[in-house]
């Protein structure tokens, strides 16, 4: 057990960067995919053990954590790093962390398992997917401030690589798109880390959140320079408007995993940075600013969906879908209430598992009729019904029905703006009306979701086939294509158990891991 | 574990498992197996409710009949503590069993068992026919949650399930494009109510952090504790009625019913009499006690605007389902207006009854429209009485209900409502309001007065008279099926008004009970004639004065309710004949005298409105969408030339192109300091810097 505990944060980090240097020894394509297949299985499976009580016991506090609160992180690792620094390779995990890198290493599974032989030099692909599943891992268990950047920009990269290289149609554009976006963010954010960094002299996340607070309130105009650069960083990696031009375009040309990856992982990347790194350093700023964030959540929310209804491209349609969902949580994460924060991992785990889901079948949809284009696409469900059906679930989870992931993080979310009228530290900021008004204007975007929803779905799979969209077995254009109808059905099959148990029983299957995180981490912000 | 909650437990997760089966395999089931699985779960689960109703009637040791309600709350989201929060941070899920949600159960199942049974006929040869049972036992499933459940959240699940339901089954013949569209409009009609009940919902957890029922009757709906202002509590209201006021079609969130009615005819019976708009009132009824006086006249307004918009448009319609469903959101106003004015029993009890004797009538549609191949259209009928004639007595049974003629069950809901509207307009006129009171009294009489008007139009136009298309009603049959199943229904359709029938008295003793948690003490008239109507109600509240202030009030309501009943019966013992009499004279002989009367213009204008129903769908079928189309399309102008541009701004390019062209560089560049960068970092680890 001692060893389980000493070693199994850096395993998961490492294992897929030796997954990646086999794959690449590899001879063939086929084998090098078995080997990325088993390294990511087998990082899936360890991953599972930190849900095991002895290994993550959630009704224990942990062995570190924020000063005035109780304490959460457990199976801490500290190396010394760079002595003049200061810095250290500090991993941990929390109820924070604990579903983020659990979703991590099920999509990195699910995207290797849904991605077929189809070009020669898949050997690089697969090592490239594996390493940035390594860094997206680590980014989820890094508490060092320097650690977390350098493991977000090597996912960054490695998500470049995959939309510049394996990508379809202009994908040069997308990937300098996204290169560009996540440069300039990046920057933002290395200049906050570095100026708190040298600041207080420690870079660790978790300590930082005490000894930040004398520093921020002595100097409120330094103080809100470093909130913006940071939470701008991370609000970009959210997608949420006016921040969010890269992902219609990375989406839209990505091979479909890579896609699944991109709506599914970095966007909750962005929502896990506001609660790990921004809230709880400077929540002091986020309590000043809580007017402007949570205008850039509704409007998200809202025009995100409203963009979505004028789209052609079925990848771009679910791009701008996934920026209203984006809204929904940066809106939870700006209420600053247990209900708001809460809704907000559980709206990321939803949207994890719901929007890769919905690019898988978009992305099945593209292989069998060549094209993206909702205009040109109508009757599927005459074509198989069975994927019709999944397919309808994850629209209609996408939309926030009940006995679905999404509706509990939507109505914790909601139910969050109405509780920060009365409670929690945004309470006396103003009257009680204006949540009451936010929460209804951010509900209005349910009802503008349906009627994108629906019409998508009527105009995907109702009414009479086209008579050119059933030729089910022409050879795909571009992208890198699903495997097969077994391997397609068995991704979507897993998604959609998980996304029906999670919103059948948030508590046990999700929000108990969670729960002293969440706590605590409210009452760092003054909760 | 009781014995209770276990046939509750059956009866919920029956329709489930229905469900699921169906989905699973009913492809497999084939045409007639999976009509009988579906129908054989729905029958099942109607055995298991009225197992549940006689435990309920014999009752336990804490819960039953005479006995009182069986309360149970389960923790399911963390939601954080509020102030004066009853439980430990958790929003409750929660059960509230009386004897009105016992009997609700088993006239729902009844009634849906009857529908399976008669779609077994009705959908042969569709091929998607597993498909309708799976969504017609989930419905089931939605319905028997929402009467279960005792929490807005709760409330919330099961409408949304509902509505989930309705727009799978309106939308069931998804190749016809008016099928999808009406499926559209219902589910978002139902969302944009949802928009209003969460904000409610939202509102009323900021302030206790909970949302069961009993806590809201006991905290809100108490003027002592004042947690929230008076004007805050009446917009509550308001918001959580909305929702209800989209389930249950009122006005302006009604104009999605009778599109709905393209579905198939089971689904419109299942949707318009016992599931969705019964959603709708029994909700209205659950969240009473925290109705301030003030929202309970605007629910008096809408109900009384809705009854009159239905009762009219009815008159004029040229197809038979629009015609019952416009009929429907008549019948609902009237059940709103009664809960506006404190008829809390009348407006339940009528929900019970018009759940039998509406979804009889849209069978007997239903048998007629299969009869006919799907033919809709009343001037395409006409002396249908010969081919099916188990149909036409049926239909007017149903027809004699619904116009409130005395030995039928429709005669004494409608009239306990109109007694206590006319006792609602006396306790008015004494607190010193009249005049716009009266209006709602006089709105009432003129529908229940048109309602057999109606009805016996429908019933002529349809059955009697000469054939107009002899073609299809040559090959007009009825399959056996679906007359059992009509004459199953009318028999209830006569039985279920009957003081000797359990429903009017479970009825009463929910009142009293929702009564007893609330102590309604607002000293206002029209609070105060509030479920005492017809019950011997002990008085519970507290003080000397109270006490007084209460009975004195109360024997006021009573004696108003008493002289209310004698001036309603003195009108509708014979209006019903009077109605029927008109209807018969004008449509002995087809369309003639209306075609002739409809050549004087000011009469063909009005006629064109009211069958046009009042021009409300030209507003959501194409204005709204219109405009939220425009919303979008400028939305998606500043995205294009605003927003998506600024990706070029770090480049400092203008266009792509450009853009395109300067920052390669500027990527490469960066691509260098990166790596230095981090090739930095790791040269100062190896060397232990």
């Amino acid at each position: 057990m001692q060893l389980i505990h000493d070693h199994l944060l850096i395993t998961l980090v490492g294992l897929p960067v030796v997954g990646a240097a086999v794959t690449l020894c590899m001879p063939t394509a086929v084998v090098a995919r078995i080997t990325a297949r088993v390294s990511v299985a087998v990082t899936f499976v360890l991953s599972l053990l930190l849900l095991l009580p002895p290994v993550f016991d959630w009704t224990q506090p942990g062995i570190y954590g924020y000063a005035d609160a109780d304490t959460v992180v457990q199976l801490v690792l500290r190396w010394e790093w760079t002595k003049s620094l200061r810095t250290e390779f500090l991993l941990g995990v929390d109820g924070l962390s604990l579903p983020m890198v659990l979703l991590t290493t099920l999509l990195f599974g699910l995207a290797v398992l849904a991605s077929g032989d189809g070009r020669p030099p898949a050997r690089q692909y697969f090592a490239t997917l594996l390493l940035a599943e390594s860094a997206a891992i680590g980014t989820f268990l890094a508490l060092d401030l320097l650690l977390i950047f350098g493991f977000l920009q090597a996912t960054l990269l490695a998500m470049m690589a995959l939309i510049g290289i394996w990508g379809g149609d202009r994908r040069r554009w997308a990937a300098l798109k996204f290169f560009l976006y996540s440069f300039v963010s990046s920057a933002a954010m290395l200049v906050g880390i570095v100026a708190i960094g040298w600041g207080v002299g420690s870079w660790d996340v978790i300590a930082l959140a005490s000894s930040l607070r004398e520093i921020a309130s002595a100097d409120a105009s330094w103080a809100t320079g470093v909130f913006v650069l940071l939470a701008g960083a991370f609000v970009v990696r959210l997608a949420t408007m006016p921040l969010h031009a890269w992902l219609p375009d990375a989406l839209a040309v990505a091979p479909t995993p890579a896609g699944a990856l991109l709506a599914g992982l970095l966007l909750p990347i962005g929502g896990y940075g506001l609660l790990r790194v921004v809230m709880p350093l400077l929540p002091m700023q986020a309590q000043q600013l809580w007017l402007s964030t949570m205008i850039l959540a509704v409007v998200s929310v809202l025009a995100g969906t409203l963009c979505a209804m004028r789209q052609d491209d079925l990848k771009r349609l679910f791009a701008y879908h996934a920026i209203s969902q984006a809204g929904l949580i940066l809106l939870g994460i700006a209420t600053m209430t247990p209900a708001g924060v809460g809704g907000a991992v559980c709206m990321m785990m939803a949207h994890g598992l719901t929007g890769a889901a919905i690019v898988f079948v978009a992305g099945g949809i593209e292989q069998r009729v060549r094209h993206r284009r909702i205009d040109r696409v109508r009757g599927l469900v005459a074509m198989r019904s069975n994927d019709a059906r999944l397919a309808a679930l994850f629209i209609f989870a996408g939309m926030g029905l009940p006995g679905m992931c999404n509706f509990v993080g939507m109505l914790m979310v909601l139910l969050g703006v109405f509780a920060a009228a009365r409670s929690g530290p945004l309470a006396d900021n103003a009257s009680p009306a204006v949540f009451f008004i936010f929460g209804a204007i951010a509900s209005l975007g349910g009802a503008l979701t349906a009627a994108l929803l629906l019409r998508l779905i009527q105009r995907l799979y109702h009414g009479l086939p086209r008579s050119d969209s059933s030729s089910a077995d022409s050879e795909p254009t571009d992208g890198i294509p699903a495997d097969s109808d077994t391997v397609e059905s068995f991704v979507l099959w897993a998604l959609a158990s998980l996304v029906l148990v999670i919103g059948i029983m948030p508590w046990a299957t999700l929000l108990m891991f969670s729960h002293h995180t969440i706590t605590a981490l409210v009452k760092v912000l003054g909760g | 574990m009781t014995t209770l909650t276990i046939l509750l437990l059956i009866t919920l997760l029956l329709p489930l498992a229905g469900f699921i089966l169906l989905q699973g395999i009913g492809q497999r089931l084939g045409e007639p197996l999976a009509g009988y699985v579906g129908a054989g779960t729905a029958l099942l689960t109607f055995s298991v409710s009225v197992i549940t109703l006689i435990v309920w009637i014999y009752g336990g040791t804490s819960w039953g009949f005479h006995v009182g309600p069986y309360v149970d709350a389960v923790g399911w989201l963390p939601i954080g503590s509020f102030p004066g929060q009853r439980n430990d941070g958790f929003l409750d899920l929660a059960y509230y069993v009386d004897s009105l949600a016992v009997v609700m159960i088993a006239a729902l199942t009844f009634v849906s068992a009857i529908v399976h049974l008669f779609s077994i006929a009705y959908m042969r040869n569709d091929p998607r026919y597993p498909q309708f049972y799976a969504y017609l036992s989930l419905l089931i499933f939605a319905m028997v949650g929402l009467l279960l459940s005792a929490s807005l959240v709760q409330v919330l699940i099961a409408w949304e399930l509902l509505g989930l339901c309705a727009y799978q089954l309106i939308g069931f013949w998804h190749e016809k494009p008016r099928a999808r569209s009406a499926a559209v409009k219902t589910f978002i009609t139902q969302r944009v109510g949802d928009v209003a009940f969460l904000t409610g919902m939202g509102i009323i957890i900021a302030y206790m952090g909970n949302t069961t029922l009993p806590d809201l009757w006991l905290t809100l709906g108490d003027p002592v504790q004042q947690i929230m202002s008076p004007t805050m509590l009446t917009a509550v209201g308001l918001l959580v009625v909305t929702g209800a006021m989209a389930r249950c079609a009122q006005f302006p969130l009604h104009a999605w019913l009778h599109d709905a009615t393209v579905g198939p005819t089971p689904v419109s019976a299942l949707i318009h009499a016992a599931t969705l708009v019964a959603a709708g009132v029994f909700v209205l009824a659950r969240v009473y006690p925290i109705l301030t006086p003030e929202a309970r006249l605007v629910i008096v307004g809408v109900g009384a605007v809705s009854l009159t918009i239905g009762t009219l448009c009815a008159m004029a319609q040229r197809d038979l389902k629009k015609a019952l469903a416009l009929s429907t959101i008549s019948q609902m106003g009237l059940m709103v207006l009664a809960i506006g004015v404190g008829s809390w029993i009348g407006a339940l009890f009528h929900l019970l009854t018009h759940a039998f004797f509406k979804s009889l009538l849209f069978l007997c549609a239903g048998t007629v429209v299969h009869a006919m191949s799907r033919e809709t259209r009343l001037e395409k009928y006409g002396g249908l009485y010969r081919r099916l004639p188990v149909t036409a007595v049926t239909f007017a049974i149903g027809g004699l209900a619904i116009s409130g003629a005395p030995p039928f069950s429709g005669a004494y809901s409608q009239e306990m409502i109109l007694a206590h509207i006319a006792a609602w307009c006396t306790s008015a006129e004494q607190a010193g309001r009249s005049g716009l009171f009266q209006a709602a009294l006089w709105v009432t009489v003129g529908a229940v007065y048109l309602t057999p008007l109606y009805m016996t139009r429908l019933w002529m136009l349809t059955f009697a008279g000469r054939t107009r298309d002899r073609k299809h009603s040559r090959r007009a049959t009825e399959a056996g099926i679906m007359s059992f199943s009509l004459v199953v229904l009318s028999g209830m359709t006569l039985v279920a008004g009957y003081a000797w029938f359990p429903i009017q008295a479970m009825v009463e003793e929910s009142a009293t009970e929702t009564r007893a948690y609330t102590e309604m003490a607002r000293i206002d008239p029209l609070a105060g004639t509030w479920p005492t109507f017809g019950s011997p109600a002990e008085i519970i509240y507290d003080g000397a004065e109270g006490i007084e202030i209460r009975q004195s009030f109360r024997t006021m309501a009573e004696v108003a309710v008493v002289d209310g009943l004698e001036r309603v019966r003195r009108v509708t013992a014979f209006s019903w004949l009077l109605g029927i009499a008109v209807g018969v004279l004008i449509y002995a002989r087809g369309f003639k005298v209306t075609n002739s009367l409809g050549r004087v213009p000011v009469i063909r204008s009005i006629r064109v409105a009211l069958r046009d129903r009042l021009f409300f769908d030209l507003l959501y079928s194409r204005l709204i969408p219109a405009a939220v189309r425009a919303v979008s399309r400028t939305v998606g102008v500043v995205e294009h030339r605003v927003t998506d541009p600024l990706a070029c701004i770090p480049a400092g390019g203008a266009g792509n192109a450009t853009c395109i062209g300067r920052s390669r560089w500027i990527a490469a560049g960066v691509i260098l300091a990166a790596t230095l960068l981090a090739g930095g970092f790791a040269l100062q680890w190896l060397t232990g810097g």
